[in-house]
């Protein structure tokens, strides 16, 4: 015990010191620190010492790590003198670690370590002189006085050590400013909380020093008595100071074990008292509060005192408090004897007093119980409660312990302890209640002691069980039988299982689940396993659940397949869902779901859940096929089948969550899932055109989604889920225009829903702001719509509906945001619509209307009635010149381009649609080739500097050239560059002089590129090489040569390269 | 290259799953290292390369850029054991092998090669990391190689048969493998190699021809990342050829410049190799505590290759029983036979 409380502190220094190591030899050639803790971490101290020799002439160790060289030996030497047996050896290690601290302090006193190297220092000198005192009261120590001499000499080198550390720390503190605030300067701060953590720490060991010094003077003389009236000095000091922290409140533990030390009993009560009313609950706490309960058992029964009941009693109740991780704990075994003692003393007092007294007889058993559990444990109390468990008159270790001799015997001994921890498991689940209940104070106290026992039973039960069973597989052989072994696994798994130890519980229920799947115990291991898999998978952390993952799979799969029709299987499948959703394995999912018996409580939940995943992989689906149809790179056939793939997926989906909703209605429950699930299947019924059904499933009185949104249910307090809600009522609504319904109806149920939408976001800017977000969703989501609607009347239809609707909004409002969203939506039609690059007559009726509804925008903007800034503004513009590309009518378009730069030349995108916008002008008629110049070169030059507005293909590409980021930008014009040379060439005369020019110019555009910055590996490049590609096919055919594409420019390279080699 | 290693794995298992719950998936996907994959018709597979025609367009992948392969209308049971190789579950390959129907591997020849593939490599594995029939799992390969000579597994079967032949002392075959393997279109796949063939010599003390590898190596003129470690390797195993043939100062010398010049963190199976080249060097200078050092730095720190960690054991073995560290001595010859049973070095003595 005596070195024990010095530890903390060793350990805070190690903890400064390991903080502070760690950059020393960060960009050192050999990892050499790295290496040093792993020698250390591995114990091979004598090979640290030696690599440490050796690192001096050792050209791969950096300066940095030589730099300390001195000091990692000293700390080497006081690591490894924990491992040496012989107190010489000890010594001489500490020694020498001593001379090599104090050679460090010398030769580097300005190092960062200095001070973290005293603190060393004066550990080691209070770690000497402890050993010189422990030696000195070792049995027939003969040299008594010379050894507490030297140990005398040595705590007070160390008190000089720490008194010194202190004051220097001190004197640095007082160089700091008096207030730092640590946002303002995080280093000062941290320097300066580092040196006040030092400061208490040499405040607090100097006083230990002081009371420890105290040991080496006769108990009760003048000189011990002094000392330690200095020590309760000093410990006070430090705990008036810093009595919220815990140095304060170990100052105070300490006072009352000095208090103790002068026989002054009483004050050192009254300290742990106040230390056990602490009712900090975090280990650190917990640990003092142990430490304290040990030394106020030595106060309360010592001769002065003689409050044995006490001391049994708050004893008994920290022992019950016991966790059990703690039961086996040394400190927590030294407890219980020291409490047995207690009670044994407690038992003799009242004898002495009334020799019948029947408390002496409850109180000797308690003392029996506990001297007999410690008793149980190896270490070093369990020969002393051996003694004393046999003095109390009970059996000694080897009469309570049976000792088998055989499988049969082994496996009895472990079921009768799990017999016995069962019982114990009964009367802990009923007692308590009865205990509560009952008033006579006899029967009272009966139970209570039942309590008790139960309690140290089932600590106790469950290992004796396990070490029984252990022994008995120890004993199975070939003549044993595989069942009897089986059983004893079994009984083995469920010990595993009750004592937490879940891997091990989970390994051996698999491995009777599945190597004897014939076996009456199988199917309750594999239920253990199933439930600690997911235990371990729990406990784990997210990126690491790679092991419990793949074992709950597998463990649920094989419940599922071995026993189909058992109870076990739907517990399985239920598990099995959430887990291969969550792996986006959906089939699987949705095989497991039917494989949930029709009749089981569960069903309805695991298919809302598989309904919903599986309504997320069609909505993720959904996305990566529109993303193939805009790039139009996949070909057909590929899209097709993952249409018909996702329209197989959503009617699946609608399935499921029918089934799954009508199940999980029934029971009349409503949550977060089930209107998850009804959103998802509203939305199912809107894109499968079942418009009528969709909107009743909204307006359900019970789980209709806009019902609940208005009503504020609890089931729908997720974010966004109210605005998702009207978004999907507003589409239901609106597409209940063309069915043919009453419109005026639906049109104002869709008014109120964009009220309601309005409201829900707030007027705030950032309210506005996400308005305009959700409409513009709204919008994507209605071209969707139309999008699904395969046959042709139907989509007219539907469109029509739309139309009818947004005319009316667009008439009434004057709101930028409907405005906007209603031009948007009508261009979305258009798109819809559109199937090639020939516009039909009816999507360019919406683009048309798009336009109109921007340029009303514009137009209201200029007089003043809504509010336009820029930002808006360009928006707007860039939308109106698109549109009117689309529709061929460039002149005008270009306007808009003009306008725009003409506010700021700078923005790419708008120059790289100018140059389009002017690359189609020509490409639209011979007559508009001069175009395509203008395309390449740029446009519209300024009246002085002659620069043109319009950049072009050649001068947008310069700029931005040096621009990883915006490569792909970089190919479209160099590609466009050569495209227009292309068109040029063929609009001149076949043969001419001016048409073979524009083809060299077209090839020249490509070799140059191809050249400075093809990049072969980059993803970009391969991309566009395809197209670079394909254009040199075309040149090299007009050209009337073997269409090679770019195999002529790379083959022109490889030559170059060859000849250059030569 | 389809080396079923590193972080490569973890990315082709997550990408192999969601590709998994798909249904009647109608075109082959080729994923490679970036961006998605490439989907389209495999009209031709060479052990090199592959042609995939996209939009009637023919693509050629490198197989090195490839990461998986998942062909149009294969079983699901197949596609299930490919995600088990990329985890490297060989135990469970060949359990899952067994439910894969002989008959669905008719439709193509590329998937009778990837079962055959998958078989023979999960059963080499096991074996080398856990001891058993290294025969049997050769004669798999071969029989592969031979079966399948145009698969795209090819060079990987071949650099794991050669592999093979080290770990059974046989290192003129794994040199003649070695050989085959540098036949690869690859660059630094040809370095890679000739190290290995280096090596094998090596191990069989052909120290002048191993030398005459790894300076064809060295002298190379490749530059990219992957041929310059494959420089740094060679370098280590020449300093290992000075060593024993008497130059051990200069292989000192030779390694402590790679030591000093690279950084641990980046390049720890480098740093493996130059420790256990340092620890022969000093071997052969008679600096066994030294060497100690050296070899321990392998065991401690670089410890991700299993033959350069199964090297170090054996040696450290052996010096720590110099030292009467009996102990220590055991503990490090126990994590050998138990941890590395198929190692050459766990059969030495």
């Amino acid at each position: 015990m005596k070195l024990r409380h010095t530890c903390v502190f060793l350990l805070i220094c190690l903890g400064i010191l390991m903080a502070a190591i760690p950059g020393v030899d960060l960009h050192a050639v050999e990892p050499a620190r790295k290496f040093l803790e792993a020698l250390h971490e591995r114990g091979y101290y004598d090979t640290a010492a030696d690599y440490l020799d050796r690192a001096e002439a050792n050209p791969l160790v950096s300066a940095e790590f030589k730099e300390t060289l001195l000091y990692d030996r000293a700390t080497t030497m006081i690591q490894g003198a924990g491992g040496q047996r012989s107190p010489v050896a000890r010594e001489a290690y500490l020694d020498q670690a001593r001379t090599l601290l104090e050679e460090f302090i010398k030769q580097k006193p300005q190092h960062f370590l200095v001070s973290v190297a005293k603190g060393q220092l004066g550990n080691l000198l209070e770690k000497r002189g402890t050993l010189k005192v422990v030696e000195s009261k070792k049995p027939g120590a003969s040299n008594v006085a010379d050894l507490l001499a030297q140990a005398r000499d040595l705590y007070t080198q160390a008190y000089q050590v720490f008194e010194t550390s202190e004051i220097e720390v001190k004197e640095k503190l007082a160089s700091f400013p008096t207030i730092i605030d640590e946002r303002d300067d995080p280093d000062t701060f941290a320097q300066r909380e580092q040196l006040r953590k030092e400061y208490l720490q040499s405040q607090l060991l100097r006083a230990v020093v002081k009371e420890e010094l105290a040991d080496t003077y006769e108990p009760g003389s003048e000189e011990h008595t002094k000392v330690l009236t200095e020590a309760v000095a000093q410990y006070g000091e430090i705990h008036k100071k810093r009595r919220r922290l815990l140095a304060g409140l170990y100052a105070l533990m300490y006072q009352g074990r000095s208090f103790q030390k002068m026989n002054k009993c009483e004050d050192a009560i009254t300290r742990y008292n106040e230390l056990l009313e602490n009712s900090g609950n975090q280990p650190a706490f917990r640990v003092l509060r142990l430490k304290v309960m040990l030394l106020a058992l030595d106060a309360w029964t010592h001769e002065s005192m003689k409050q044995y009941a006490i001391a049994a009693q708050r004893g008994r109740e920290m022992v019950n408090g016991a966790r059990p991780n703690e039961a086996r704990d040394p400190d927590w075994l030294l407890l219980r004897f020291k409490v047995a003692q207690a009670f044994q003393q407690h038992a003799v007092a009242l004898r002495e007093e009334n020799p019948r007294d029947s408390a002496a007889k409850s109180s000797l058993n308690e003392a029996k119980k506990m001297a007999i559990y410690v008793s149980r444990q190896p270490g070093d109390l369990q020969q002393a409660a051996r003694a004393l468990a046999a003095e109390l008159g009970g059996r000694s270790l080897e009469d309570e312990k049976t000792v088998p001799r055989n499988f049969v015997e082994a496996k009895a001994a472990g079921k009768d302890a799990l017999d016995a921890l069962q019982t114990a498991d009964i009367v802990l689940s009923m007692v308590p209640d009865r205990l509560a209940k009952e008033q006579d104070p006899e029967q009272k106290k009966f139970l209570q002691e039942q309590l008790e026992e139960a309690n140290q039973t089932k600590a106790a039960g469950q290992q004796d069980a396990i070490h029984y069973f252990r022994v008995a597989m120890s004993f199975a052989d070939a003549e044993t039988s595989v069942e009897e072994v089986n059983i004893v696994r079994y009984f083995l798994c469920y010990l595993h299982w009750k004592t937490e130890a879940y891997l091990e519980s989970a390994l051996m229920g698999e491995f009777i689940a599945k190597r004897y799947p014939g076996s009456p115990t199988a199917k309750d291991c594999a239920k253990i396993a199933m439930a600690s898999y997911l235990r371990l998978y729990t406990a784990g952390t997210e990126e690491d659940r790679e092991f419990e993952t793949q074992h709950v799979i597998g463990i649920c799969d094989y419940i599922t397949k071995q026993w189909p029709a058992e109870p076990e299987a739907a517990e399985a499948f239920n598990t099995l869902i959430p887990f291969m959703i969550k792996t986006g394995k959906l089939d699987q999912a949705r095989a497991y779901l039917a494989g949930i018996p029709d009749n089981s409580p569960n069903k309805g939940e695991a298919a809302v859940k598989t309904g919903q995943a599986m309504w997320s992989a069609y909505l993720k689906g959904a996305r990566e096929l529109r993303v193939w149809r805009q790039e139009g790179e996949v070909p057909a056939a590929q899209i097709t089948s993952k249409q018909q793939e996702l329209d197989q997926l959503k009617q699946k989906t609608q399935e499921v969550l029918s089934d799954g909703i009508a199940r999980v209605q029934d029971a009349g429950k409503v949550d977060a899932s089930l209107a998850a699930a009804s959103l998802a299947l509203t939305q199912i019924y809107l894109d499968t055109q079942q418009t009528a059904k969709a909107i009743e499933l909204l307006e359900h009185d019970q789980i209709g989604t806009l019902k609940l949104v208005r009503a504020k249910h609890a089931a729908v307090s997720a974010p966004d889920f109210a605005q998702e809600t009207y978004k999907t009522a507003l589409r239901a609504y609106i597409a209940n225009l063309a069915g043919g319904g009453n419109g005026q109806i639906m049109i104002t149920k869709a008014k109120e829903i964009m009220n309601e939408l309005k409201a829900t976001v707030g007027t705030t800017g950032a309210g506005k702001k996400r308005l305009i977000g959700i409409y513009v969703a709204l919008a994507r989501d209605l071209k969707q719509q139309i999008e699904l609607v395969v046959d042709t009347q139907a989509k007219s239809a539907l469109t029509k509906g739309f139309e009818q609707f947004l005319q009316e909004v667009s008439s009434e409002s004057k709101e930028l945001n409907v405005l906007n969203w209603v031009a948007d939506t009508f261009n979305g039609m258009g798109e819809a619509l559109t199937f090639s690059k020939t516009i039909s007559p009816e999507a360019s009726h919406y683009f048309n209307e798009a336009i109109s509804t921007y340029e009303r925008i514009i137009e209201m903007g200029k007089n003043g009635q809504l509010q336009l800034d820029d930002g808006i503004k360009v928006h707007v513009q860039l939308r109106l010149a698109l549109l009117l590309r689309k529709l061929r009518n460039y002149e005008k378009s270009m306007k808009f381009y003009e306008a725009m730069l003409r506010k700021n030349q700078m923005v790419l995108p708008i120059q790289v649609g100018a140059a389009q916008t002017l690359q189609e002008w020509g490409d639209s008629s011979p007559k508009e080739f001069a175009k395509y110049d203008k395309a390449i070169k740029g446009d519209l030059p300024d009246s002085k500097t002659k620069r043109p507005l319009i950049w072009g293909w050649i001068t947008l590409s310069k700029k931005i050239a040096s621009r990883s980021d915006l490569r792909d930008t970089f190919h479209e014009a160099r590609f466009n560059v050569a495209h227009c040379h292309l068109q040029m060439a063929r609009g001149k005369k076949e043969g001419s002089k001016a048409a073979k020019q524009y083809y060299r110019f077209a090839q020249n555009d490509i070799r140059n590129t191809y050249r400075l910055y093809a990049k072969p590996g980059d993803e970009i490049w391969s991309k566009w090489r395809e197209k670079y590609d394909n254009l040199m096919k075309q040149i090299q055919r007009d050209q009337k040569r073997q269409p090679i594409g770019m195999k002529e420019i790379e083959e022109e390279k490889k030559e170059k390269k060859t000849v250059a080699s030569k | 290259m389809l080396r079923l290693k590193g972080k490569a794995v973890v990315a082709f298992h997550v990408a192999a799953m969601f590709a998994a719950s798909s249904v009647a998936q109608l075109t082959d996907q080729v994923y490679t290292s970036g961006g998605t994959p490439t989907r389209g018709q495999i009209t031709n597979i060479t052990p090199a390369e592959i042609d995939i025609s996209v939009s009637n367009q023919i693509r050629k992948i490198s197989v090195r850029d490839i990461r998986k392969i998942n062909f149009s209308g294969e079983a699901r049971e197949l596609r299930k054991v490919r995600d088990l190789m990329a985890d490297g579950r060989y135990e469970d390959v060949k359990e899952a092998l067994v439910k894969v129907s002989v008959e669905s591997l008719d439709t193509r020849k590329a998937l009778k090669a990837d079962y055959d593939f998958f078989g023979a490599y999960a059963e080499a594995r096991l074996v080398l990391r856990g001891g058993g029939d290294k025969n049997g799992a050769v004669r798999k390969l071969n029989s592969f190689i031979k079966e399948h000579p145009a698969s795209y597994h090819y060079f990987s079967a071949v650099e794991l048969i050669a592999d093979m032949a080290v770990s059974m002392g046989n290192y003129k075959a794994a040199s003649k493998f070695y050989g085959d393997l540098i036949k690869a279109p690859w660059n630094d796949y040809k370095l890679r190699a000739t190290v290995l063939q280096g090596r094998s010599m090596l191990a069989e003390k052909k120290y002048e021809d191993a030398v005459k590898r790894f300076d064809m190596v060295m002298e190379s003129q490749y530059d990219d990342p992957e041929s310059l470690l494959q420089k740094k390797m060679a370098e280590t195993g020449k300093a290992v050829c000075l060593a024993e043939s008497g130059n051990h100062d200069e292989g000192i010398k030779l390694v402590e410049t790679i030591i000093a010049n690279n950084d641990p963190q980046l390049s720890g199976i480098l740093f493996g190799h130059a420790y256990n080249a340092l620890g022969r060097c000093y071997l052969k200078a008679n600096k066994p505590k030294d060497a100690l050092l050296a070899f321990l730095h392998v065991d401690l720190l670089f410890f991700s290759d299993s033959e350069t960690h199964a090297e170090s054991l054996y040696n450290l073995s052996k010096l720590w029983g110099d030292q009467n560290q009996a102990d220590r001595a055991l503990r490090a010859r126990a994590t050998l036979t138990q941890r590395y049973a198929g190692s050459v070095w766990a059969k030495e003595e």
